[in-house]
């Protein structure tokens, strides 16, 4: 029996800046483009980052989160592609020609079927429990983005006085809001020796309004039984190790969390898609392409970016490539680093597929001055760029063309001292 | 002139511990004195009842400096429930007082249940590891074997019928030592003695074929084939929701303040909600039922509470877990007494691993507080049965409180001086399993306080009106359910595929809820690996939408609200 | 005097350093660090995003922020002056909220539609 279902060439999963910028693309390329978002509108997590920023590289203007998701959505709609709103995809088979996807909406359950995949789905939080923060479990402790739907998205206020863990740009950033919306933020607590987030945030959001930064102290327990009264912070060493009798209690109301982001790939797991330890999202080549064929990862779901103007540039890339449906005979030599650098993508290079202007991104392992990047090929400096500052927190972007290089079986990013 | 019994156990505890009077009350022991350290209360406890020459212990001994944290009660002070007369009052809500609650509801009795706090199963009831024991390791002359035995008998089908998933996983014991094979003989004995049926021994071919990522240093194993797993919560709650829909009523933050005594029976009972006149009370009260008795005039017992941490892991892990409930032997509890099993790496009913639990004796009834130490522990034990179990994988840990007895055994009677009172006290493991059974012996008991034979109720059925989880359905049933109703068909909690309809079902039940972490226990949404991130403001939006409470004044739990005003309320500040 | 600055006009986040009196600037990338790190030493200005509340269905509160940079000193007052503001119409993206917020000639503007 033939099942009649809708067929495309492109399917993308998740509507914020990713998956937009890489529907854009696809169709732009001629696919015929299906994009399925699970919230009521699209743009993601943009629509609750009211604060500036965006766009300086892409749109060259400092735009808002909302504002910059709605010139991507502006443009995505001059587009025929197909979108499907409060969308849920509960499964993925993997077919010999595409993938069948089982789709659950307010209209019913349906399977569509399509070529190529993109994964667009971005990220979540790391959770209270995922630190091990001991004690009760009360009404008020919420990750930095739960605070920031509340209180941008609702209007409500989920604190008065509270304590943020993490230094990291959703925690600054929270600072900022909470201060402005009439809380208080007793000051923001840093497991690390070195805070999280970007610069510019440490200055427009704790610095401004005198919010204290604590590093190398932690929450490790918070009391109350149905709404939290205080918290416990402690002093951490190099290691994270707590150091003893440097308990303090303070007391708050909420616990805003801001420790890191865990891209979101249950769905790609679920089809095999192989994941690296270290950006905990898929392993892809220069296109994009997962070691699952034809399916491909851009955004937050592929690794943690800090600038939207990245992950629209990641979505491009990958919508542009899922648009070429070629099957090809896939060779792939990893990209190595040296311990200086926490991780790069691509992970790898697919040496039968285009290798100019290849867009690297990479963080270093931590903050380093005066280095330069040597990107090695069989052994042969290829490319050097030299980085006054690098800091785990700022993700750097290089482009780099492989053209030239014959036969590759070795890629080494290293980072090394510049040379007097 | 105290008997023979109670002199030598002074003498024996003086020799140890200074300044503890220990006198009779009848056929009981009295323990009476102060000492700074609690381990020591414990063990005094346990030694009187050891001795195994008395009817019960009732342990006075004092904790210096040590001031008991009021029991946590509702804030609500009415008289709305002032007057109601009843057959029966069952005091608690866990799953032991809404199993008894549901086998009234079998019957023509007017019985009601009042539970303290805001929703049922909110203390051991939610706080354990879901297992359904087969009992190897209890004694066959203790009420915990013989409640459990008669409960397997009923429990598959009790928990089809109110739609409570079962599922048969087994119980598998790892042994890391060849010598330990001598214990096989005694360990079939036991099982036959104690009625356990499938129990399989497997090599280690046979172990590595079922349980694939077992430790590399297991020899052999058992293997029992009648250990479950069901969501403890859920049984709870159906339990008392089948017997509202049977003509049980239970009545939410509700505490019992006082008993009022006339002589030997109890009169009526005092809660924060006004004066309820039973026939009969049934103290079910879990950590606190020595406290009801006592307040009864009727404590033979006395509960020493004993914590207990387990840690949740991502469903995912359960791909490098264990596929039954499995420990190796010697790696359970960790204190002298030994009586709690042990647990060990559990696939629970959701597929998420449970490890644990830990025991610790404690003071505090009602802290359920983890702590590092907890956590660590329970990794670290259970990593040799199962090596790939990582600290990574975990997404939440929590902490119950046992209702231990010194006698480490259930309380399943009629009163021993009190005439109207029936105790299902000291209900610590495996109160899960046994608690059907333990239900049908109260209401036996009860029809014998009131020297009457309860006819049935002809109405009696178990209906639950509810759906399972859309998520477990095909695609055309679910189809179907959002045909009719498009709230089925948006996904709002994407960790475990739950609906907005099916919250709003949740929210509509027979025993209303209007909490986020009731909405949590009952449909899972927040038990995901995001741990409510995403959801917890759209399930916070249906509660205020659907019960017409504001935003503000949804709460997470108990009294806690999740959002404390407007934006723009307060002074901003710089 | 010299002073250390993180320039903050863009993600780059350039280390600056300024001579107080010669408003001199090193270690910027591009033309705006240096005009940034001067205005930050005289009078810093910031962009100021917030929320306002709203009547219209769906959007109990609408973001908006300043479509240029405001004195640091007068945050706190204009998050006193949006308080009082609640938009009773469903705006366009971009729609002026306030005119010209304390004689600064910046504007501040809704950033979201509400359809």
């Amino acid at each position: 029996m033939v099942i009649v279902m809708d067929k495309y060439d492109v399917i993308v999963i998740g509507g914020g800046p990713a998956g937009l910028a890489a529907s854009k693309s696809a169709c732009k390329n001629n696919s015929n483009v299906l994009l399925i978002e699970r919230e009521a509108k699209l743009g993601g997590i943009l629509k609750q980052c009211i604060h500036d920023g965006f766009g300086v590289t892409r749109f060259k203007q400092k735009l808002s989160g909302p504002e910059y998701a709605n010139l991507e959505i502006e443009q995505l709609k001059k587009e025929k592609i197909t979108i499907s709103l409060l969308t849920f995809v509960t499964k993925i088979k993997k077919l010999e020609s595409g993938f069948i996807l089982t789709l659950v909406n307010r209209e019913g359950v349906k399977e569509v079927f399509g070529k190529n995949l993109i994964l667009a789905t971005g990220c979540r939080e790391r959770t209270s429990k995922q630190v091990f923060i001991q004690g009760t479990n009360p009404a008020g402790v919420i990750s930095a983005g739960t605070a920031q739907y509340y209180i941008n998205i609702l209007g409500k206020m989920p604190t008065k006085k509270c304590v943020i863990l993490g230094s990291g740009d959703i925690g600054l950033i929270m600072a900022r809001r909470i201060t402005l919306e009439g809380g208080k933020v007793i000051g923001v607590y840093e497991a690390k020796s070195t805070p999280g987030g970007l610069t510019r945030n440490i200055v427009q959001c704790l610095n401004d309004f005198s919010i204290p930064l604590y590093l190398s102290k932690t929450v490790t327990r918070v009391f109350g039984e149905d709404r939290l009264e205080a918290v416990e912070v402690c002093k951490v060493d190099e290691r994270m190790q707590l150091i003893a009798d440097t308990k303090e209690i303070i007391k708050c109301d909420a616990l805003i969390l801001s420790v890191g982001l865990i891209p979101e790939n249950e769905l790609a797991e679920s089809i095999e898609v192989e994941i690296s330890k270290r950006t905990k999202g898929p392993k892809v080549d220069q296109t994009l392409m997962t070691s699952v064929d034809n399916v491909y990862s851009c955004g937050n779901a592929l690794h943690v970016n800090d600038l939207a103007d990245y992950v629209s540039e990641s979505g491009e890339i990958a919508g542009k490539n899922a648009a070429l449906n070629k099957v090809n005979n896939r060779n792939l030599v990893k990209v190595t680093v040296d311990d200086k650098i926490a991780y790069v993508v691509p992970s790898h290079i697919d040496t039968n597929k285009p290798l100019k202007d290849i867009v690297f991104y990479f963080r270093s392992k931590n903050v380093l001055e005066n280095k330069v990047l040597h990107i090695c090929v069989n052994d042969k400096q290829i490319y050097t760029k030299r980085f006054n500052n690098i800091r785990p927190p700022e993700m750097e972007r290089v482009v780099v063309n492989l053209g030239e290089c014959e036969k590759i079986e070795k890629i080494v990013f290293k980072l090394l001292e510049v040379i007097k | 002139m105290e008997n023979k019994d109670i002199i030598r156990l002074q003498k024996k505890i003086s020799k140890l511990y200074k300044n503890i009077k220990v006198s009779s009350k009848e056929d009981c022991v009295v323990l009476k004195g102060e000492l700074d350290n609690w381990s020591d209360i414990v063990n005094i406890g346990l030694m009187a009842a050891s001795t195994k020459k008395f009817y019960g212990v009732i342990n006075e001994i004092k904790l210096k400096g040590y001031k008991e944290a009021p029991m946590r009660i509702s804030d609500i002070k009415d008289n709305e429930y002032d007057g109601i007369e009843c057959d029966v009052l069952i005091v608690g809500g866990g799953i032991i007082g809404s199993a008894i609650l549901h086998e009234f509801s079998k019957y023509n009795v007017n019985a009601i249940l009042i539970e303290k706090e805001n929703d049922l199963a909110l203390q051991a009831s939610s706080r354990n590891d879901g297992c359904i024991h087969v009992g190897i390791d209890l004694s066959n002359k203790s009420k915990k074997w013989y409640y459990l035995n008669r409960s397997l008998e009923i429990y598959e089908k009790l928990a089809n019928d109110l739609k409570i998933n079962y599922r048969k996983d087994g119980q598998t014991i790892v042994f890391t030592k060849n010598f330990q094979r001598l214990l096989l003989p005694f360990l079939k004995i036991k099982a036959k003695e104690n009625n356990i049926k499938e129990v399989h021994v497997l090599n280690k071919k046979e172990l590595e074929k079922l349980e694939p990522n077992t430790t590399p240093y297991a020899k052999f194993a058992v293997k029992f084939g009648n250990g479950a797993v069901i969501c403890p919560y859920n049984m709870t709650i159906a339990l008392a929701e089948n017997a509202v829909l049977n003509g049980g009523k239970v009545f939410l933050e509700t505490s019992l303040l006082d008993i009022n005594m006339e002589g030997d029976v109890i009169k009526s009972v005092v809660t924060n909600r006004g004066t309820i006149y039973p026939k009969v009370l049934i103290n079910a009260a879990g950590v606190f039922s020595d406290k009801i008795a006592k307040m009864a005039n009727d404590q033979f017992f006395t509960i020493h509470p004993r914590k207990g941490t387990n840690a949740i892991l991502d469903k995912k892990a359960k791909r490098y877990l264990s596929n039954s409930s499995i420990a190796v032997l010697g790696s359970s509890a960790n204190h002298k007494t030994s009586h709690s099993k042990g647990g060990g790496v559990v696939p629970t009913i959701d597929y998420n691993p449970l490890v644990g639990p830990t025991a610790h004796e404690t003071p505090f009834r009602e802290d359920f507080t983890t702590d590092i130490q907890a956590i660590n522990e329970v990794m670290s034990k259970h990593v040799s049965s199962m090596p790939k179990l990582s600290k990574n994988d975990i997404i939440t840990y929590f902490s119950g409180i046992r209702a231990a007895t010194y006698e480490e055994d259930f309380i399943v009677q009629k009163g021993k001086w009190t005439k109207n009172i029936v105790h299902a006290a000291g209900i610590q493991s495996p109160g899960i399993t046994a608690a059907p059974a333990i239900a049908e012996d109260i209401v036996k008991f009860t029809q014998e306080v009131l020297n009457t034979k309860f006819t049935k109720n002809p109405k009696f059925s178990y209906k639950r009106g509810i759906k399972n989880p859309l998520r477990e359905l095909d695609n055309e049933t679910r189809n179907k359910y959002i045909l009719e109703n498009p709230d089925y068909g948006q996904i709002i909690c994407r960790c475990e595929e739950i609906s907005k309809g099916e919250v709003i079902d949740a929210l509509n039940r027979p025993i209303p809820v209007n909490t986020i972490s009731g909405i949590k226990r009952r449909v899972r949404a927040g038990m995901g690996r995001c741990q409510g991130s995403f959801c917890e403001p759209q399930v916070l939006k249906i509660i205020s939408e659907n019960k017409g409470i504001s935003l503000e004044n949804v709460k997470k739990k108990g009294n806690g609200k999740v959002l404390v005003g407007d934006i723009k309320d307060g002074d901003s500040n710089g | 005097m010299k002073k250390n600055l993180i320039c903050i006009a863009c993600p780059n986040g350039c280390h600056l350093e300024i001579d107080t009196e010669t408003l001199d600037v090193k270690g910027n990338k591009c033309i705006k660090g240096s005009e940034f790190a001067r205005i930050e030493i005289t009078s810093p200005m910031r962009s100021v995003s917030s929320i306002v509340k709203t009547t219209i269905p769906n959007y109990p509160v609408i973001c908006v922020r300043t479509n240029g940079e405001i004195p640091k000193g007068r945050i706190l007052d204009l998050m006193k002056e949006l308080k009082n503001i609640v938009i009773k119409e469903a705006l366009p993206i971009g729609s002026v909220v306030i005119k010209n917020v304390f004689d600064t000639g910046v504007d501040v503007i809704t950033t979201k539609n509400m359809d």
